[in-house]
């Protein structure tokens, strides 16, 4: 989120879409119905299903899943076409004025410039902005004030809006592994602060969505035309008559990210945000629900394969050293001459050197390259489907899952048992058996078949929630420290030990009988009191950061931080190994002061819910980010009512309820962007080079399976950068093959993943699987409610009962009736019930295809399609 | 503390009087106790055309009148210790009176019983005559484990829930010397605000369904908590003292209390 | 009267046979006192492992640590001083008592040996040597020290890290820190799914 849980109070429009909070984040949800209640704010939810969120909403649309991007953009043609946008806001803190380079072409045939069909991917050097000065009027229309920031689909931003972190920092610099340089975006910036240069962003934003007129809208989605205006009427009511005192969020949760445009989605609702000047404002944002307790923080701490921890990029070949990856890597600015712009991202420097000395402590030196050797190179991807697919050709040999079920998450389950015969071991730490640790004996597995399986698989049994201490960060970015409340049962062991014991075990093994490369894991930093099971709390002071010679700041003079103390925050990293830190993003996490995610004070003297000393919030304890965009170009605050930071002249700095994120004494006219991870200091409307795959605009494409060709561009009806795997158990279906159904999956309130079918309560609360199927289907196939039925993709088959409802109706996709169903994720072959033999025994991920995003590498668990039949 | 809930207290300790020998002597004093002071409060609130100034030098002569009575009250229903010093203070000047007044008023000590017992109503009537804190020095504001509106120490904690009856519920301490309740964090001292769980204990028994003893292994410290939750007609001011079988276990076991409550447990 | 009393006072409760502070005797409740059958639990703050909205949760144990003894969850509340949840639950969140204590919980390592059908009971060390074995050689034999352009890549392809959405920052920390010295690419979480 780029806001959090309780700033959704401080708005005045919601939209929800690709989410369902009522039901998915129950306690959260009070603070959209606070919203409803304080302020009568008004709240329109878009899904395939008529949810508990539906229930609450004063507008409610179905709309075909896959589709989202259709309507999003709908609804930024409608913002422009109606006037219903934030000018001021989008001239001084977008790149709408911006200048794109000639030779930049739009998808009207569903192709952007650039695009080489032998590879399947674009060449993003036509995705740039015109380098120069002003260009047409220079009529500035506020007072002197221009400068650029990052949209939300970017830098730290990236992991609070669900992926697409690998676009974060600078633009052009994700891994391309040619020897080729990348293009860079011009150190000047060609721009029109009329917006009336046929090619400024803005122009060409206009241009791209006068496709998505209400008729395509409808077309695409499914959403009748007059409701789609009831809606687009009610969300830029906002900025009726050219108002910015109220402020509208965009909440959303894997329901946007689980598409083969996920990515793609998001940003469109961070333009569209943008256009209506809503990033940055109490009560306003892009607001990742984020799915699970600590997803957040697994995304901050590079738990994906292309990042280390902070958004950090992993090196890639052509970086034959630190400083050549730190020049391919640090962005610098990008900007029209007369703007300033911070771009944070330009102390990428100290972050990696201090995430190096973190790692390799003393082995991390000058004369090594800070041990940048050590790090592994890469030049492909490496995310969760393709190790999967890996594991299938042979060529993964063993896997660590450490409290993740890649068997019943999927997608494709049958890809991943397959792919588990043929892996040499298995280690699962977990606390329940799963269908991962046994799928050798998954449904289905013959005796005979057993007996050929030769994997060997190691169960051990980790320790739960409350059996450990650390902290989770929470869709807020808040991170927040657990205590222990007992000890693991049994011959449980928490996860460090087990971690830490099987580490230090091969690094014993490198040490007695050499082996490939063993200097990394040598020189390892592992200085914890108890190295066998590290303490967290150590940990985290080391995720945070410490000096490690005394330090000075000439800004701060007097203020010395002494060798071996805690950094108050991550101004203080350096790039000469005088620190170390885990992870910049976390630095002010536990200072000499003490562990602030502990702290717990419930105080909020602004009313806003800011709560500035319970727990922390990444970055530097600011609660909503980019909030310099909050004020007018001249530093005040647009809506008095929701002051969160301000201009003080008397001071000459920015002040406030919350830390501004900004250059604290950047004066307003000195014009420096608010969104300061960007190199441009603005937002990004139009993303540049190869800041996505797909697109410096998003498009709609059509899920990978989809009941209807394109009716923008019927040619090009998919994504043309979207993966898709070529192994025989990578099927894909189509209407002619008799899959006619479009289907998405989705979760319960009662129960969690693949974890609460062990759990008493939740079994009893709802004991089996489903299929929830619309009334007139059921009525024409003759189906009836409790009777089981058999849903068939082209990788798998499910079967469950029917739950015939009047929440998912039959829609009109480009003139063709279409029916939607939806099925809950949370059974398997472990469980309370399914150990009875009272389930299915199948994961509902046997049915999900691995069609890939492009930039977030997330699989399309929404809108694939089947065909079902009663069983 | 408002003429209705004086009755409330008054009623609550008859009602426990009845229940139990083991503190019937304790619950029979408190409930003359709470009458006398709501006699007190009766008598500050019928002074015409005067309300409570918080200097109480100036306010002295409106509330000095209500004394021999309530020493009265307390010599016909104390303890012999009790007897013999409200006895003594009968006998005593006015300007004794004033002195002991004004030094509990400035420093507060749960052991001087008269000034504490007779100033609760005063307090009382002040809090609610007040919008704002009154006796709040620099020092003592920013120690949350102080009454907000006198900087007192609690004398009790009680849990209610503010919300659906399923939610967690949330704490708050009474004040000792004027009897405000104020809410306080959960897991938390309320003497030296140690919020490590594992130096906090609570002390249960089953003969107390929903009273308990919070106790810190950093400071010492204890208070008693009165849950509502499980109980809801409970009285917090009330019930503690009901409770005192568990003072007495905790001070055997070497726990201070952090104010001693009106029967000096 | 004189604050010192206290001390006296405190000392004459001991036994029964005393007075409290204000001279009631405290006979009557020592009875009382004797038979109350204490026992000590804990309150401790955590954070529901569920959604991302990150409940506050108070968990009680039972257990006197004075005994040395394991304690036994007997309670999960909502924190009410949690600024986002304010003491709610949802029925997950209400449950969280049954996932602690739970008999379905795994308490032993175990493995399965290749072709075999059933699990087999293991000790800690032998797991963790055997694993550290496998580790090793399959680092070893999939090791990537120079691309085909001769260049310097040190990638570790033959062995995958899934992390779950419960793991804690810091043990996500160690997990960085162990697997990329290994040179470890297929690093991934369920952030990513």
């Amino acid at each position: 989120m780029t806001n959090g849980w309780i700033d959704i109070k401080n708005t005045d429009m919601m939209l929800i879409m690709g989410g369902n909070p009522a039901e998915n984040h129950p306690c959260g949800f009070k603070w959209p119905v606070e919203a409803k209640l304080r302020r009568n704010a008004k709240m329109i939810v878009v899904d395939p299903r008529f949810t508990r969120t539906a229930s609450q909403a004063d507008l409610f649309l179905q709309i075909r899943a896959g589709a989202d991007i259709a309507f999003l953009g709908g609804l930024i043609n409608y913002a422009i076409e109606n006037n219903r946008i934030a000018k001021d806001y989008l001239v001084n803190y977008t790149n709408a004025s911006f200048i794109v380079k000639e030779g930049f072409k739009l998808p009207e045939d569903g192709l952007f410039s650039g695009f080489d069909a032998a590879t399947r991917n674009y060449d993003t050097a036509s995705w740039n902005y015109q380098e120069g000065g002003s260009v047409g009027s220079t009529e500035s229309r506020s007072p002197q004030a221009h400068s650029s920031p990052a949209t939300p689909g970017h830098g730290p931003m990236a992991g609070a809006t669900g992926g697409g972190h690998q676009a974060a920092g600078p633009a052009g610099a994700a891994a391309q592994g040619g020897q080729k340089p990348a293009p860079q975006l011009p150190p000047s910036v060609a721009h029109d602060l009329s917006l009336a240069h046929p090619r400024c962003v803005f122009q060409l934003l206009k241009k791209n969505y006068a496709r998505y007129a209400p008729e395509m809208v409808e077309r695409i989605t499914g959403i009748p035309r007059d409701q789609f205006l009831k809606a687009a009427e009610m969300f830029t009511s906002v900025r009726k008559d050219g108002d910015m005192k109220k402020a509208g969020t965009i909440i959303y949760a894997v329901g946007w990210t689980q598409h083969t445009s996920g990515t793609q989605i998001i940003r469109t609702a961070a333009m569209l945000q943008l256009l209506l000047g809503n990033v940055g404002r109490a009560g306003g944002g892009v607001n990742a629900l984020r799915g699970h307790s600590n997803i957040q923080g697994a995304t901050d701490m590079g738990g994906v394969f292309d990042i280390f921890p902070g958004y950090l990029k992993l090196p890639n070949p052509t970086d034959v050293d630190l400083g050549a990856y730190l020049h391919r890597v640090t962005p610098k600015p990008s900007k029209p001459a007369e703007w300033d712009s911070f771009n944070y991202w330009s102390n990428t420097p100290k972050f990696m050197v201090s995430f190096l000395k973190a790692m390799f402590g003393d082995a991390a030196k000058k004369e090594n390259d800070w041990a940048y050797d050590y790090l592994p190179k890469i030049e492909r991807k490496y995310s969760w489907t393709e190790m999967w697919d890996y594991m299938y050709s042979g060529k993964v040999r063993g896997l660590f899952a450490f409290g993740m079920n890649g068997v019943a998450i999927g997608p494709n389950s049958r890809k991943n048992i397959e792919a588990l015969k043929k892996a040499d071991w298995l280690v699962v730490c977990e606390i329940y058996p799963d269908e991962t640790s046994e799928f050798w004996k998954a449904p289905g597995t013959s005796a005979e078949e057993m007996k050929k399986i030769n994997t060997t698989v190691y169960r051990l049994p980790g320790a739960g929630f409350a059996e450990k201490d650390g902290t989770f960060v929470n869709s807020a970015r808040w991170l927040q420290w657990k205590y222990v409340a007992l000890p693991p049962p049994g011959q449980a062991k928490v996860d460090q030990e087990i971690l830490a014991r099987i580490f230090l075990k091969v690094r014993e093994l490198y040490q007695q009988e050499g082996g490939k490369f063993p200097e990394p894991i040598a020189n390892l930093s592992w200085s914890y009191t108890t190295p066998q099971s590290p303490s967290l709390s150590e940990v985290a002071k080391e995720i945070n950061g410490r000096a490690l010679a005394d330090l000075t700041d000439e800004k701060q003079p007097g203020v010395t931080i002494k060798s071996g103390q805690q950094l108050p925050g991550f101004a203080w990293l350096r790039d000469d190994g005088t620190t170390l830190c885990g992870n910049w993003l976390y630095s002010g996490s536990w200072t000499e002061a003490g562990p602030q995610s502990q702290r717990r004070d419930t105080e909020d003297p602004s009313g806003l819910g800011i709560y500035s000393n319970w727990a922390w919030s990444w970055p530097a304890n600011r609660r909503v980010m980019y909030n310099r965009a909050s004020c007018d170009p001249n530093g005040k605050p647009w809506d008095p009512e929701r002051r969160q930071v301000w201009w003080n002249d008397g001071q000459q700095k920015w002040v406030g309820n919350d830390v501004p994120d900004f250059k604290v004494d950047s004066k307003p006219q000195d014009h420096m962007g608010p969104f300061i991870m960007n190199p441009e200091g603005v937002g990004r409307i139009f993303a540049p080079l190869a800041a996505f795959a797909d697109g410096p605009f998003p498009e709609h494409y059509e899920p990978m399976e989809s009941p209807i060709a394109n009716p923008l561009h019927p040619n090009q009806s998919n994504n043309p950068v979207a993966k898709k795997y070529q192994s025989d158990l990578d099927k894909f279906g189509t209407p002619e093959q008799g899959f006619n159904v479009v289907c998405t999956t989705y979760r319960l309130t009662e129960h969690y993943h693949y974890w609460t079918k062990n759990n008493p309560m939740n079994v009893q609360l709802v004991p089996e699987p489903f299929v929830e199927i619309p009334a007139q289907l059921a009525d024409e196939m003759g189906i009836r409610g409790g009777e089981k039925i058999k849903v068939t993709s082209a990788r798998g088959i499910y079967v469950a009962k029917a739950m015939v409802t009047r929440r998912i109706k039959p829609m009109l996709i480009d003139g063709k009736k279409t029916f939607q169903i939806g099925i809950p994720i949370h059974w398997g072959y472990r469980g309370i019930k399914e150990d009875e033999g009272k389930t299915a025994l199948h994961p509902a991920n046997m049915l999900s295809p691995a069609a890939i995003d492009p930039n977030a590498y997330t699989p399309e668990y929404k809108g694939f399609l089947v065909k079902i039949e009663k069983a | 503390m408002a003429a209705q809930a004086w009755e409330k207290c008054i009623h609550r300790a008859d009602q426990l009087t009845r229940q139990s020998e083991s503190t019937e002597e304790l619950l029979s004093f408190y409930a003359k106790l709470l009458r006398a002071q709501k006699t007190v409060y009766q008598c500050l609130r019928k002074v015409e055309a005067w309300l409570p100034s918080g200097d109480l030098n100036a306010d002295l002569p409106a509330i000095r009148t209500a004394v021999p009575e309530f020493l009265h009250a307390v010599e016909t229903s104390g303890p012999p210790l009790l007897v013999e010093e409200a006895q003594r203070l009968l006998r005593a000047g006015e300007a004794e009176i004033d002195e002991l007044l004004l030094q509990q008023w400035i420093a507060p000590r749960d052991i001087e019983f008269f000034g504490k017992a007779f100033l609760q109503p005063y307090a009382c009537r002040l809090v609610e005559s007040r919008a704002q804190p009154f006796k709040i020095s620099g020092d003592v504001h920013a120690d949350e484990s102080r009454c907000p509106s006198c900087a007192g120490r609690p004398q009790v904690s009680f849990l209610q829930s503010t919300g659906h009856s399923a939610d967690g519920a949330s704490r708050n301490l009474i004040c000792a010397s004027c009897l405000t309740p104020w809410s306080f964090t959960r897991v938390k001292c309320a003497h030296c605000g140690e919020e490590r769980p594992s130096r906090l204990g609570y002390f249960h028994s089953p003969a107390y369904e929903h009273i308990r003893i919070e106790a810190c292994d950093t400071c010492g410290h204890y208070i008693k908590e009165v849950d509502l939750t499980r109980a809801g007609l409970a009285v917090p001011l009330v019930d503690e003292v009901a409770g005192a079988a568990l003072d007495l276990w905790a001070q055997e076991h070497g726990h201070r209390k952090i104010e001693l409550n009106l029967v000096g447990l | 009267m004189d604050i010192s009393r206290r001390t006296f006072i405190r000392s004459t409760l001991i036994g029964g046979a005393g007075v409290t502070a204000f001279g009631f005797k405290v006979a009557p409740l020592y009875a009382q006192t004797r038979a109350l059958k204490i026992a000590r639990t804990s309150e401790t703050r955590s954070t529901c492992p569920y959604c991302s909205v990150s409940c506050g949760v108070i968990i009680h144990t039972l257990g006197d640590r004075s005994k040395n003894a394991t304690p036994q969850v007997v309670h999960v509340e909502g924190d009410p001083d949690h600024p986002i949840n304010r003491g709610t639950l949802c029925p997950k969140g209400a449950s969280l008592e049954q996932d602690i204590l739970n008999d379905r919980r795994l308490v032993k390592p175990q493995v399965r040996r290749p072709g075999s059908d059933h699990w087999e009971d293991i000790s800690w060390d032998h797991a963790f040597d055997e694993i550290a074995r496998w580790t090793k050689k399959s680092r070893d034999e999939t090791f990537v020290e120079k691309d085909d352009k001769g260049r310097t890549v040190n990638r570790c392809e033959g062995i995958g890290w899934s992390g779950g959405c419960t793991d804690t920052n810091e043990l996500n920390f160690l997990a960085v820190k162990t697997m990329r010295s290994m040179g470890v690419c297929y690093f991934e979480t369920q952030a990513r799914v």
